[in-house]
């Protein structure tokens, strides 16, 4: 316990201590000759530490110092951004230089395409065949065969531009008589679900 | 207001670059940071160097003080890192401290030798020769005046390594007193 309150004696000198700690340590002392001595060593201590001559503070030329290195430093840093900027905007010079080229690239290739308006491609792949007529969305029934699909298209002239969609729509183009056509899928039951004529008309060569 | 408000005050003016505030902060902690740190350094050139040092950092770090010490709580606590970083750069001063050897010494000539009109001349050799550490906490108590909570916030270590690192110290300025006088 003695060691304990030799401990605090030092902020009790300095008069940080407080509360129970305080009270502790008034009572030790007031009981305690040799802590009482203990407490007149350390001030006599606590004065000296006071009364040190640690010289002159930097004072008015530290701040001076201290200004001058501020500058500098504030000045390198403002060298240092322009610096970063101009990587960064040399980086997006050649990044904009490279889009503009991949661009006029694209627009070279795919102009020609556009020119050749309303085209649609036969999904059956291949050769490119630009086909013309009206669009016809269809679904066959489930239990449908290939086989059997194939000959009925053939039959009305028709080709599957696009499909199946997630629904199993597939979009057919026929070269004439829309309506005829619609009649004779509508006709084979056994195949098609559905048959509809679609808003627009497909072109092509 | 109190000195810490003000010192707030002047932090948060300094996080957004107003330099008179850098200014009046600078003057305000100037001395006593600087005998902070000469009482470890024990030299005037690095001492003023390290004080610098540390308003510099004050400079570029002001905005991240969120308030939850004291002002020179933390300020110290920048000094005191940047001086223990020096001092580990000269070899010839040693930074151990909590293996100071213990030896109890309640030499009654040792107190008597206070009393004498030479005391001061002893108490201020025997304080030269702390262990750096023991005289940074010594410095803090007495010059400064700071509890041990602190003290202990600003050297980064428990409260009670604070106080018995001031033991250690008082002991051992009791037997070099002792050593002086011839006790």
């Amino acid at each position: 316990m003695k060691k304990e309150i030799e401990e605090l004696l030092p902020f009790y000198v300095n008069g940080s201590l407080e509360g129970e700690e305080l009270e502790t340590v008034k009572n030790a002392l007031a009981k305690d000759e040799a802590l009482r001595d203990e407490c007149t060593f350390l001030k006599s201590i606590r004065d000296e530490v006071l009364n040190q001559d640690l010289g002159v503070s930097p004072g008015e030329f530290g701040l001076k110092r201290l200004q001058r290195d501020l500058a500098k430093e504030k000045s390198t840093l403002s060298q240092k951004i322009p610096q970063n900027d101009n990587v960064k905007s040399g980086i997006w010079r050649i990044a904009t230089i490279a889009a503009c080229i991949m661009l006029l690239v694209q627009t070279a290739y795919v102009v020609p395409l556009w020119q050749q308006n309303n085209d649609l491609v036969a999904a059956s792949g291949g050769n490119v065949t630009h086909i013309r007529g009206p669009v016809l969305s269809v679904t066959f029934v489930p239990e449908a065969q290939e086989e059997n699909i194939r000959e009925l298209l053939l039959a009305v002239d028709a080709r599957i531009v696009d499909g199946p969609s997630a629904l199993g729509v597939y979009k057919l183009v026929v070269p004439k008589d829309p309506e005829a056509v619609i009649s004779k899928l509508r006709a084979h039951k056994n195949l098609v679900e559905t048959v509809q004529r679609d808003g627009g008309e497909s072109g092509g060569k | 207001m109190t000195e810490n408000d003000t010192a707030f005050s002047l932090l948060k003016r300094v996080s957004k670059g107003d330099e008179t505030a850098f200014a009046d902060f600078y003057n305000l902690f100037e001395k006593r940071l600087y005998h902070f740190i000469k009482s470890k350094l024990n030299d005037s050139f690095e001492a003023a160097d390290i004080l610098n040092e540390t308003f510099l950092e004050v400079w570029r770090k002001a905005e991240t003080f969120e308030g939850r010490s004291k002002v020179s709580t933390w300020l110290f606590g920048i000094a005191y890192y940047k001086t223990v970083d020096r001092m580990r750069k000269r070899t010839d001063i040693p930074m151990d401290s909590d293996n100071f050897p213990e030896t109890a010494d309640d030499s009654p000539d040792a107190m008597a030798c206070l009393l004498t009109a030479e005391k001061s001349d002893h108490i201020k050799f025997c304080l030269d020769t702390l262990k750096a550490v023991q005289r940074a906490v010594m410095q803090l108590a007495f010059f400064q005046d700071l509890p041990y909570s602190e003290i202990a916030l600003i050297v980064d270590c428990p409260e009670n390594t604070v106080k018995t690192r001031m033991f250690h110290a008082k002991q051992a300025m009791k037997r070099c007193l002792s050593n002086r006088m011839g006790g």
